[in-house]
C-alpha cells in the first residue's frame, strides 16, 4: 500500500472524527492506531477474592461454554481439569500462550481477556459433591413462558469467556475448550456482543437489539451494594467469595417488536427509548415514580410495564445483571434471529432472582415480543491466588 | 453475479411490501365506540362497554373512571364478549349521580400494541344522590383515612359520602364501617371509600 493509500483509509475510519475536531487526517490516523494498540494490550488481572469477569466492565464479544462431564469423571480428574483450565486462563489473560498453543501469536493481544468458571448442578451430583452445593443454588423452576431447548439448557461447567477483541476471543474459546474437552464433552456454546470499545463511554448504560437503555439500575462495581448483591458468604464455607450465575437465552421478536410506535415501545417497558429515563422521569438515574398518573387517571408507567415488574425496593431481591446481545443472522425466512444472552449474577437465586423472576412471568408486556429458549445456572467459585486453581476449596 | 442481483432484488421486493404490509397493520386495536359515547349526555349509567377494532388481552387491561371533580368511582372485574373485543366494566355502586365523568383505558390487542385513551361523558337527570367530598374537620373523614383502606400500594384513598341519604353506600370499607356503627359515631353519614387506582378491579 503506497503512503497515500494508507493516509486515505485511515482517514475513511476516523473522518468524522478528524473533521470534527478540525486536525489533520494524519495526526487522527495515528492517534486511531495508538488507541487501538491500548485495547489490545490491556489485562485484566486473573487472581483475587473473586474470579474476574463479573465485576469487569463490560467486554465487547463475549462466549459462554457449556460442557458435561464426561461420565466416569473422578474427583481427582475434575481437579486435574481445573488446575489446568485455572492454568490456561491466567495465561491468555496475560497475553501469554496456553500450554501447548499451536497458534501462539493469537494469545498477544488480550483486550481485557476474562475467563471465568462455573459448576452446573450437575456437576455436584456427579462428582458426589450435593453436600456442598451453596444454599440457594438449584435449577430454575419451569416456567410459563419457558420454551426451552436443551442444545441452550443446562450444563455441568460452564466457561465463560470475554475480550475486547474477537479473535482473540476465539483463540481463548478453542485453547479453553482444548483442555475441557479432556474430561469432558461440549454441550453449546454461546456467543454475544455489546458495543466496541471507544464506540461509547465506558459507564454508559449499554443497549439491547430492541434499542432498550438495559441496565441502568445495576450495582457500581466496587461498590459495597455490588458486594452485597453479588458475593456470596460462607455457606458452605468453600463458596464464600463466590456467586452464582443464571443464565438464560431470551429470542427477541425483532420483526414484530418493530411494528409498534415508539410511544408503543416505550409504555411495555416504562422507560424512554433516546436515554433510558423513566416515563415520569427526564433523565435516565431519575428514580421513577410509580404513583404518577395521566389525565385520564391511568398509571404513567402501567401494570404491565417491564420496569414495574422488575423493580423492587427490597435489597434481597436485587442483583447483577450483565446481558450480551446475541444476534445468530437473519434466517431463510427474512426475519432475525437475535435476542440476549441474560446472565445475571447474586449470591442466592432462590432469595434474590426468583421473585424477580415471578413477577415477570406473572405479567410483563415485554413477554409479548421475548422467548426464553434456554435456562441454566452455575455456581460459580471465588477466585484464586497464584499457584491456586478455580474451585480448589471444592476439589482439594 | 447475477443471481446476486436478482437475490437483492427479490430482497428489496420483499422488504418493500414488509414495510407495505407494516403501515397497513399498524390499525391496531382502536377504540370503536363506548357506552356511554365520547362527549355524550346520558342519564342512567351502571356500566361502561368499550368496543375495540380487535381482540384485546385480558391480563393487561386497565379502566379507571373519576367524576370532574377528580373522585375514583370503583368498577368491577371487565368481562368480555367472545371474541374478546367487546368489554364491559361494571360500575361497583351501580347507577352514578349527575356530573361530568372522565373514564380512562389501558389494553394491549392481541398483537401486543398497548393503547389507551380517555371517554368524557356527562350524567344528567340521574335521580341517584350526588357525591359529597367531606370536609377534613369530618371525623368520619378521619376515621376512614386512618384505617387500612389502601389496598395495593399504588392506590389513593378518597372518602365519600352523600346528601339526603339513608344507608346507601358506594364502597364501605367494612372494618371501619362497622367500628364506626359500633361507636356510635355514625348516624346518617356514610363513609364510603373509593379506590382511585382501578387496577385491581381489571385482574
Amino acid at each position: 500500500m503506497t503512503r497515500r493509500g494508507f493516509l486515505l483509509s485511515a482517514g475513511t475510519t476516523t473522518g468524522a472524527f478528524a473533521l470534527g475536531a478540525g486536525v489533520g487526517v494524519a495526526a487522527n490516523a495515528a492517534v486511531a492506531l495508538r488507541a487501538d494498540t491500548a485495547v489490545g494490550a490491556a489485562t485484566v488481572n486473573f487472581y483475587g477474592a473473586h474470579q474476574a469477569g463479573i465485576e469487569t466492565p463490560f467486554q465487547a464479544h463475549g462466549v459462554f461454554l457449556g460442557f458435561d462431564l464426561k461420565r466416569d469423571t473422578t474427583h481427582v480428574m475434575a481437579r486435574r481439569m481445573m488446575e489446568l483450565l485455572t492454568d490456561d486462563a491466567a495465561r491468555l489473560a496475560q497475553g501469554d500462550p496456553a500450554l501447548p498453543d499451536n497458534d501462539p501469536y493469537l494469545a498477544e493481544k488480550p483486550a481485557r481477556l476474562t475467563a471465568t468458571f462455573g459448576f452446573g448442578p450437575g456437576f455436584f451430583t456427579k462428582l458426589g459433591l450435593s453436600s456442598q452445593i451453596p444454599a440457594g443454588f438449584a435449577d430454575l423452576p419451569a416456567y410459563r413462558i419457558d420454551k426451552l431447548v436443551p442444545e441452550y439448557s443446562g450444563s455441568d461447567l460452564v466457561i465463560s469467556i470475554g475480550s475486547d477483541d474477537p479473535l482473540t476471543l476465539a483463540h481463548a474459546v478453542r485453547q479453553l475448550t482444548r483442555t475441557a474437552r479432556s474430561f469432558s464433552s461440549i454441550r453449546w456454546s454461546q456467543k454475544g456482543f455489546v458495543r466496541s470499545q471507544g464506540v461509547a463511554p465506558a459507564t454508559q448504560t449499554n443497549r439491547n437489539l430492541f434499542g432498550q437503555v438495559d441496565g441502568t439500575i445495576n450495582p457500581a462495581p466496587g461498590t459495597e451494594a455490588f458486594a452485597g448483591q453479588v458475593w456470596a458468604e460462607g455457606s458452605p464455607s468453600w463458596f464464600a467469595g463466590g456467586t452464582q450465575l443464571v443464565l438464560r437465552r431470551i429470542a427477541m421478536n425483532l420483526d414484530t417488536w418493530d411494528k409498534l410506535d415508539e410511544g408503543g415501545k416505550e409504555i411495555s417497558v416504562g422507560r424512554k427509548l433516546s436515554n433510558g429515563a423513566p416515563l415520569t422521569g427526564v433523565h435516565e438515574f431519575d428514580a421513577a415514580d410509580m404513583e404518577a398518573k395521566n389525565s385520564a387517571g391511568l398509571s404513567v408507567i402501567p401494570d404491565f410495564a417491564h420496569m414495574r415488574r422488575a423493580r423492587t425496593d427490597n435489597p434481597k431481591e436485587k442483583f447483577l445483571r450483565r446481558p450480551l446481545n446475541y444476534d445468530d443472522g437473519i434466517l431463510l425466512d427474512g426475519t432475525s434471529n437475535s435476542g440476549l444472552l441474560f446472565a445475571a449474577y447474586m449470591a442466592n437465586i432462590q432469595t434474590q432472582y426468583l421473585p424477580v423472576q415471578q413477577r415477570l412471568v406473572d405479567l410483563d408486556l415485554l413477554n409479548t415480543w421475548t422467548t426464553p429458549i434456554g435456562s441454566a445456572v452455575y455456581a460459580l467459585p471465588p477466585g484464586c491466588l497464584p499457584g491456586g486453581f478455580i474451585g480448589e476449596g471444592l476439589l482439594s | 453475479m447475477h443471481k446476486t442481483l436478482v437475490t437483492l432484488g427479490a430482497l428489496i421486493a420483499g422488504l418493500t411490501l414488509a414495510f407495505g404490509s407494516a403501515s397497513a397493520a399498524t390499525a391496531h386495536s382502536e377504540l370503536e365506540g363506548s357506552v356511554p359515547a365520547q362527549g355524550s349526555t346520558v342519564s342512567t349509567v351502571t356500566e361502561l362497554v368499550l368496543t375495540f377494532g380487535e381482540a384485546v388481552v385480558p391480563d393487561y387491561s386497565t379502566v379507571v373512571l373519576a367524576n370532574s371533580a377528580g373522585i375514583s368511582v370503583e368498577l368491577g372485574a371487565p368481562t368480555y364478549d367472545t371474541t374478546a373485543t367487546v368489554m364491559t366494566i361494571p360500575i361497583t355502586s351501580g347507577a352514578l349521580p349527575n356530573g361530568d365523568y372522565i373514564a380512562g383505558f389501558r389494553i394491549v390487542s392481541v398483537d401486543g400494541h398497548p393503547i389507551s385513551g380517555e371517554i368524557d361523558y356527562t350524567v344528567a337527570g340521574s335521580d341517584v344522590p350526588a357525591f359529597v367530598v367531606p370536609t377534613p374537620s369530618d371525623s368520619a373523614t378521619e376515621a376512614a383515612t386512618q384505617g387500612p383502606v389502601v389496598t395495593d400500594g399504588t392506590t389513593e384513598t378518597v372518602t365519600l359520602t352523600r346528601a339526603n341519604d339513608g344507608p346507601n353506600v358506594l364502597v364501605v370499607v367494612g372494618t371501619i364501617f362497622a367500628a364506626l356503627v359500633a361507636l356510635g359515631l355514625v348516624t346518617v353519614v356514610l363513609l364510603v371509600a373509593i379506590r382511585r387506582n382501578r387496577a385491581k378491579a381489571t385482574e
